[in-house]
């Protein structure tokens, strides 16, 4: 009985907008409305749908005769309709709202737009902004409207109006409501562009991944291929290379044996450049082997003493100094970790190239060291031979490039090539200093020494 | 008669076997020598049949030199043949090839190889290999029975 009563009461009020119980009602249906869209801004991805959706729920919901939305058009200065609900007749479709201050841009609508405020205006039939259009909104029974702008990224570019049925109806609560819907919609017109840009975003990089995946894909396939044509290259050169080479130096050294004698000088001397010639030969395929290897051998890292392995790389070379006098400083190494044979062979190409490049130094000096720099190690091999200019230190681990003539110190070209590769492949650098004249200083690191 | 070998050399080339044989001769283990020039030829030899159908199979060379890139029948084929058949398995078989390539190595190991020598390029090297090789499997090693 209660509940029949107030609702009578509100109903024969003769102000229905400054009685309580009404305005109860009204915010009530607002705060559903804006509940409801905020609920649609949740669910709807597109700028349309959602704008259609908050009309509807403003006249299905709150009660609004008419609800609808305006877009700025920069090229006419419009605002479109967009989006509307309970436009029975098409009065949007007959009419055109500016959003400058020409007299179709001085209602609330365009005022809203302009000043990016909310335009109330309580009672239509008074107000003299609205002249260009009364008659047609009195005829509806519109008696009082509010435009509120919607922004996007800050700046406004719409309007929102609605329309109510009766004088008065906007007060402080609704408009507050109703700004809070302008508000969560520009809000979600923002996230849909940053969505929309983070979508757009994501595909891009969808589609690099896609296309770089494709390329590596290839890519791969192509060094596939020809890792396997160098690898039955290198096959071929090992095999068939070698078996000539051995029959010119080996029969050259028959004919020195056999008739070496009976030789004139000259052609004996000829011969002992036709054997040296096939052993240079011979040294370089080797090597060349060595490093085309390099590049297929799996690494089997482990603890290595690198004392040890500098120690029995130096017994190897011994015969290299035969005669000479040479003086070798060893200092204690800590261990690396990596693959012991790769490292050897590391050590046996800076130590013989240390030999080779003090032969003239009496006593030759060959230091061999290691020093931590931050947690790196350094290992280091110094030597008071002929060094090299640094202006040339580019091209000293390029392969087949040398900084010394074959005649003053004969080379392949390649050793320090493939010091250069087993180092990288550790994940460690190399570098030398050097001077003409005055000896030279080889530094290279180990990555991952590890446990 | 080639009845009985003391080794066997299965080479293609001829430089190289010329040089094998120069070799031998002068670490003067040079007597009794059987040159097989493809791995076909070899295999008539070990087990006996076609052009050797009248040898005896249980008087095998003291060793085998086997060359690995060989016509007919390759060197791998050779040396399975031998090690997988219990009439000639003991036989000693020593891989000389060009070939330093790692897979070879393994590979003649997996398949029972004796040992294995990369030929020197160089000519005082080689002839000192071949020579220590003569030696070693004629004079120093002992075979069975």
């Amino acid at each position: 009985m209660a509940a029949a009563r107030a609702g009578g009461r509100a109903v024969t009020d003769p102000q229905p907008s400054h009685g309580h119980e009404a305005e109860l009602q009204r915010l009530n249906r607002l705060y559903a409305a804006l509940t409801q869209i905020n609920q649609t801004i949740v669910r709807l991805p597109s700028r349309d749908e959602l704008f259609a959706a908050i009309c509807r729920i403003f006249v299905e919901q709150a009660g609004f005769r008419m609800a609808w939305i305006g877009w700025h058009d920069p090229a006419t200065g419009r605002l479109l309709p967009v989006a509307a609900c309970g436009d029975e007749d098409r009065y949007l479709t007959g009419i055109a709202v500016y959003g400058d201050d020409r007299p179709e841009g001085r209602g609330p609508t365009g005022r809203a737009f302009r000043e990016g405020l909310p335009q109330i205006c309580n009672d239509l039939s008074r107000n003299p902004d609205i002249a260009p259009w009364r008659p047609q909104l009195v005829r509806r029974g519109f008696e009082a409207s509010a435009a509120l702008p919607i922004r996007l990224g800050g700046a406004v570019a719409g309007t929102l109006s609605v329309y109510a049925g009766e004088t008065g109806f906007f007060q402080d609560r609704e408009i507050a409501l109703l700004q809070e819907a302008a508000t969560d919609t520009s809000f979600a017109l923002d996230n849909m562009i940053r969505a929309a840009e983070h979508a757009a975003a994501l595909d891009a990089v969808r589609r690099m991944n896609a296309d770089l995946e494709q390329r590596v894909g290839e890519r791969t396939a192509q060094l596939e291929a020809a890792n396997k044509e160098l690898e039955s290259f290198s096959y071929s050169v090992s095999h068939d290379l070698r078996a000539p080479l051995r029959a010119i130096n080996g029969f050259a050294g028959i004919v020195l044996e056999d008739y070496g004698v009976s030789l004139p000088e000259a052609a004996r001397a000829h011969l002992e450049r036709i054997r040296r010639g096939g052993q240079r030969m011979g040294a370089l395929i080797d090597d060349l082997l060595i490093l085309a290897r390099l590049n297929r051998t799996t690494l089997r890292p482990q603890p290595v003493d690198m004392s040890e392995l500098a120690r029995e790389s130096l017994d190897e070379l011994e015969g290299q100094w035969a005669g000479r006098e040479v003086e070798i400083r060893l200092d204690p190494l800590p261990p690396a970790q990596g693959d012991p044979g790769l490292l050897k062979q590391v050590w046996v190409n800076l130590l013989s190239n240390a030999v080779k490049y003090t032969r003239g130094r009496t006593p030759a000096l060959i230091e061999v060291s290691a020093q931590a720099d931050g947690d790196r190690l350094i290992y280091q091999i110094k030597d008071n031979g002929t060094g090299f200019d640094m202006k040339y230190a580019h091209k000293l681990f390029g392969v087949f490039q040398r900084l010394h003539r074959d005649d003053q110190f004969e080379g392949t070209g390649v050793g320090l090539a493939i010091v250069q590769r087993i180092v990288h492949r550790h994940g460690g650098q190399i570098w030398a200093e050097a001077a003409v004249d005055r000896g030279a200083r080889f530094c290279f690191t180990v990555h991952g020494r590890g446990g | 008669m080639t009845d009985s070998a003391e080794i066997l050399i299965v080479e293609d080339s001829a430089d190289d076997l010329d040089m094998t044989l120069r070799a031998l001769t002068k670490a003067r283990v040079a007597n009794h020598i059987q040159v097989a020039r493809d791995g076909a030829e070899a295999l008539d030899f070990l087990f006996c049949t076609g052009a050797y159908a009248g040898r005896a199979i249980d008087r095998p060379p003291r060793v085998v030199l086997l060359d690995l890139k060989l016509p007919l029948v390759d060197g791998f084929e050779v040396l399975r043949r031998v090690k997988s058949d219990p009439r000639t398995r003991q036989i000693p078989v020593v891989v000389l090839t060009s070939s330093l390539e790692q897979r070879d190595i393994v590979e003649s190991y997996h398949l029972g190889v004796n040992s294995y020598i990369v030929k020197p390029v160089d000519f005082d090297r080689f002839a000192a290999a071949v020579g220590d090789l003569g030696l070693y499997w004629l004079l120093l090693n002992q075979r069975p029975g």
